[in-house]
């Protein structure tokens, strides 16, 4: 039980950055999932963690120790590997007792612990064959079993689920989060799923390019994206992104575009006058943050072109002027294609269109 | 690709493509006649010589001046056997077999870590690049041209003529191609799944023992085969380098055996099937192995 | 709960992409001060070391003492490029030389028509038990040199030699192969042959294994005929193959030496003199090392062109793969 600091992690393969400058402080018990785009440089980070390459620059440290010159097996570590990496020439039984082995636990024990493991994976008639004759899903359930068989320091899961169907993969995140809650041990967490990265993580951090973009709690990332970037990569529906720039008509600031004109609180317009001397900033609006009417007469109107039902809700196609904007109807109105709506803005973000920034 | 190559083998022979069973059921028996019928002119042809020299070995003087020369011995005779044991060919056989031997189990443990250095261990890739690129290009030379060198440095040290330099050299000379070649056999392994059983807690050392060697063991073992027969067949060195029958390996006995009279061929034929008899052996045996290790050989990384 | 913990060590780095770009640490500089300066990278060399310096003794060293050679005479004294222009006046090595580049000339190509021929063969879904098949037609690559040059040596006798059987049947003279200068050429070429296709064999059944079979049944769908597939897919798909199997080919054909030695010995006269068995001759016989040493350069230099374009070919080809 420890905690996983990550100081200032520069990771190059060749001339290419993977990971760069990267500072993340995962305390202690709780999850934290990485997020991120392809290639952003989340198993890199991961790898560095778990020993398997050495950081070009920084300094990791598991609990009080400094771990850069520590060999994996020094770590105390269990990786879940994206490739499963199973060996292949060992029963599933045999893979999953091998870190069990290595620590020379009694044989009925590796035996107990074993099959207690499989159960919880639905893997139980597997045990007996190579990983070459199981599915996919199988396999990658055997690859998590070998990690959650023995009791680590720290968990690292590079994208664990991503090959089992839906179903399962719903009952299987709680089975890990539960896990991990009732042994308290610290882990990293990879997943694309934003659903998934939500529902378990104590904090998320959003990764871009090798470089962190924000850490936090699933809501703060969620309500307060620190920039550009986790605003548009966080979220099922994506915001909403208005260009256009601020300005003072009749004594109030508005951020004004070549589609709408939108009042900004005073609050924020004093902080955005501050941050962002220029004015010139992008306006971003989650799709259920817009509030419509089908008012003709009311500002900012627009013609919705498309809907696109979901079932417990419907996703509205706005454009106007070339500017589409998605709109979560939750309320199920009869709102019909080519409809003229009329919108207002009920809670948004400003981002510096120089820095990508938040204004806040 | 080795592992393609086998698998691929296996199959083929029974899963014909679907969209070629049409064509097969149409014109099945010509295609395959011709295809088969091809196959067997080459097989004759790749054989023949042996066959030859293997039946002059035991041709009686009578068959031996027979024109035309007769394809099946009527007098089958031992003569010519008994001869080359009279010259102790064995003791030739014996040379052959301490020097090939040794020299591939040496070059096997020199080039093994390198080659596992090379690929495993994360050194900086220009370094790889330069060092594998240097052996590539090395196990490409003709070994006649450092035969000059290498026998005058031999003459100055006072070793020419002895198993130790042929053992040395073979193995040297063995090392840039064995490298070349491992190397391309142990990318053909994914790293990963050595990390993962040093992330279970396994050393370096264990993880090459349990996970590394097991896997690559048949491929390893093709590479010893083809070192083995590399060795076994080297003519070239122990042309320069053997004076006496002390260090006298069959190739070069062989050579010796070639006959100035005339009708001395049955012995000569006799050194020439013990020479071939072991590739023979090997060949059939080890056919699965075997294929994998020259076409690795030769066409080593891919 | 810590409230937005918004890590960005450098100012405009929680940012875009595009200005994070800036704030990067330079890449790591200096192979070798990696190279030594971690544990597992120095027991990494030390692992390479011993089989660098097998390099260095049997390759390096032997190319650096024949730059020596060549430029002193054989009793030692510095001659300068007197042996390499006495080389170019030398019509013995001449002959070697045009002997071994005209057999290469003649062998490299009857050597990929016979492999891709048979290689074709065995790939082909009418070859039975292809394991046996590859087996059989690959045994001259593991038959020695100098034992299939005797080989030989027997089937070219005039009366022993099972070549002149259906030149006889035929009612023809028995031809004496390995006297006269241009029989001998094509009796050596065709030894030549026997021992080496079977290499541009192996090779190219291997490239033509790395053909996806999906790509075949693609092409069927798309009506293309079995002609039109092997040109448009097989062809490119085996082309890097066949450019490896053409250089060890030549390779091969170059360095031959026991074939000679148990056929001709170089004769009748010195036509068939080959590279190789000038400079065994020239140091071994006549004993002029130094002399001889010339000769190795230009050997070296042939392969050395060959090979730089083998490893271009073989290791470019797969970092980019
Ligand atoms: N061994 C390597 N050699 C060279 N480049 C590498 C290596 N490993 C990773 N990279 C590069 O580093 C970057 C980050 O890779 P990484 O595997 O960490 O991404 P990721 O976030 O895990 O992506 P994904 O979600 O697709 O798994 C990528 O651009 C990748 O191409
Ligand atoms: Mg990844």
């Amino acid at each position: 039980m420890a905690e996983v600091r990550i100081e200032g992690l520069t990771k190059y393969f060749g001339d290419t950055c993977a990971v760069n400058q990267l500072n993340l402080v995962v305390r202690d018990g709780d999850l934290v999932v990485l997020l991120g785009p392809s290639g952003c440089g989340k198993t890199t980070t991961m790898r560095c963690v778990a020993g398997l390459e050495r950081p070009t620059y920084g300094d990791i440290y598991i609990g009080e120790t400094r771990v850069n010159d520590l060999e994996p097996r020094e770590r105390d570590v269990a990786l879940v590997f994206q490739s499963y990496a199973l060996y292949p020439h060992f029963t599933a039984f045999d893979n999953i007792a091998y870190p069990l082995r290595l620590r020379k636990t009694p044989k009925d024990e590796i035996e107990r612990r074993v099959r207690d493991v499989a159960e919880m994976l639905g893997i139980t008639h597997t045990l007996e064959r190579p990983p070459g004759l199981c599915s996919g899903g199988e396999q990658q359930r055997i690859a998590l079993g070998r990690a959650i068989v023995r009791e680590p320091v720290v968990f690292l899961m590079d994208e664990p689920l991503s090959n089992i169907d839906a179903l399962l993969r719903v009952y299987m995140r709680a089975e890990i989060k539960r896990l991990q809650h009732e042994l308290g041990t610290t882990m990293i967490y990879v997943t694309h799923d934003q659903v998934e990265g939500m529902t378990m993580a104590d904090q998320i951090a959003v990764m871009n390019e090798g470089t962190l973009q924000q850490l936090g709690t699933p809501s703060e990332i969620y309500d307060m994206p620190a920039n550009n970037f986790v605003a548009r990569f966080v979220g099922s529906t994506p915001m909403n992104f208005i260009p256009g720039a601020l300005q003072k008509e009749n004594g109030k600031t508005v951020h004004k575009s070549d589609q709408f004109v939108i009042p900004v609180g005073d609050e924020m317009a004093d902080r955005a006058a501050e941050l962002c001397p220029g004015g010139v900033c992008t306006l971003g609006v989650r799709p259920e943050e817009i509030r419509f009417t089908m008012d003709e007469e009311g500002a900012n109107q627009a013609g919705v072109f498309l809907l696109e039902p979901l079932g417990s809700e419907t996703i509205l196609d706005i454009e106007k002027e070339g500017l589409l904007l998605k709109v979560k109807d939750v309320a199920a109105t009869q709102v019909r294609e080519g409809d003229v709506l009329s919108l207002s803005f009920n809670r948004f973000h400003l981002f510096d269109d120089e820095t990508g920034a938040a204004i806040r | 690709m080795a592992q393609t190559e086998a698998r691929q083998t296996a199959t083929t022979d029974t899963v014909p493509l679907p969209v070629e069973m049409a064509v097969q059921e149409r014109r099945f028996n010509l295609r395959k006649l011709l295809v088969v019928v091809v196959l067997y002119l080459a097989a004759f042809w790749t054989l023949v010589p042996m066959y030859w020299v293997a039946i002059s070995s035991i041709k009686s003087l009578r068959d031996l001046a027979h024109i035309p020369p007769r394809f099946f011995p009527t007098d089958p005779r031992l003569d010519a056997w008994v001869t080359i044991f009279e010259r102790r060919i064995l003791e030739n056989v014996y040379n052959s077999l301490v020097v090939a031997t040794l020299a591939t189990i040496i070059c096997l443990v020199i080039s093994v870590p390198a080659a596992y250095a090379a690929t495993r261990m994360r050194l900086p890739f220009k370094f790889v690049a330069i060092v594998v690129g240097l052996m590539g290009l090395v196990a490409l030379l003709p070994p006649i041209a450092s035969a000059i060198p290498l026998f005058l440095l031999g003459s100055d040290l006072g070793i020419i003529d002895e198993k130790y330099t042929l053992i040395i050299l073979y193995t040297v000379l063995n090392t840039a191609f064995a490298v070349w070649v491992l190397r391309g056999t142990f990318m053909d392994v994914p790293m990963d799944v050595e990390e993962a059983a040093l992330m279970d807690g396994d050393t370096r050392f264990g993880a090459v023992r349990r996970i590394l060697l097991p896997l690559i063991f048949p491929s390893l073992f093709s590479i010893a085969i083809l070192l083995f027969i590399f060795n076994w067949n080297e003519y070239i060195i122990a042309l320069y380098f053997v004076n006496s029958m002390k260090t006298m390996t069959l190739p070069i006995a062989i050579q010796a055996q070639i006959p100035q009279h005339e009708l001395d061929w049955g012995v000569v034929s006799a050194a020439g099937t013990i020479a071939v008899f072991p590739v023979l052996v090997a060949a059939f045996t080890l056919q699965r192995f075997l294929v994998r290790g020259l076409t690795f050989g030769v066409a080593s990384g891919q | 709960m810590t409230v937005q913990q918004t890590v960005s060590p450098l100012p405009g780095q929680g940012a875009t992409s595009a200005n994070s770009v800036n704030t990067q640490p330079p890449p790591p500089q200096g192979m070798w001060s990696e190279l030594f300066s971690f544990r597992d990278n120095r027991l990494g060399v030390m692992l390479i070391v011993p089989s660098l310096l097998a390099l260095i003794l049997v390759q390096f060293y032997p190319i650096v003492y024949n730059f020596w050679l060549i430029l002193t005479s054989e009793k030692g004294e510095w001659i300068g490029l007197a042996n390499l222009s006495r080389l170019t006046r030398d019509t013995i090595f001449h002959g070697a030389l045009i002997f071994s580049l005209k057999m290469g000339i003649v062998v490299v190509p009857m050597c990929l028509l016979v492999g891709l021929g048979l290689a074709l063969l065995v790939h082909s879904d009418y070859a039975g038990r292809k394991a046996i098949w590859i087996s059989i037609l690959i045994i001259p690559l593991m038959v020695s040199e100098i034992v299939a040059g005797m080989m030989w040596k027997i089937m070219y006798h005039p009366t022993l030699g099972l070549v002149n059987v259906p030149l006889a049947a035929l009612g023809l003279e028995p031809i004496i192969w390995l006297v006269k200068a241009d029989t001998a050429f094509i009796a050596l070429c065709v030894v030549e042959v026997w021992r080496i296709s079977p290499l541009a064999f192996l090779l190219l059944y291997a490239g033509l294994n790395q053909v996806p079979r999906d790509i075949y049944e693609a092409a069927a769908v798309d009506g293309a005929t079995r002609w039109r597939a092997f040109w448009d897919m097989t062809l490119p798909y085996i082309r890097p193959m066949f450019a490896i199997a053409t250089i060890l080919v030549f390779v091969w054909s170059t360095r031959t030496i026991g074939t000679i030695a148990a056929t001709t010995q170089g004769g009748p006269g010195r036509a068939t003199w080959n590279l190789s068995w000038y400079i065994y001759g020239m140091s071994f016989q006549r004993l002029k090392p130094h002399y001889a040493s010339a000769a190795v350069l230009v050997m070296l230099l042939m392969t050395y062109i060959a090979g730089t374009i083998f490893v271009r070919y073989l290791w470019v080809e797969r970092r980019s793969r």
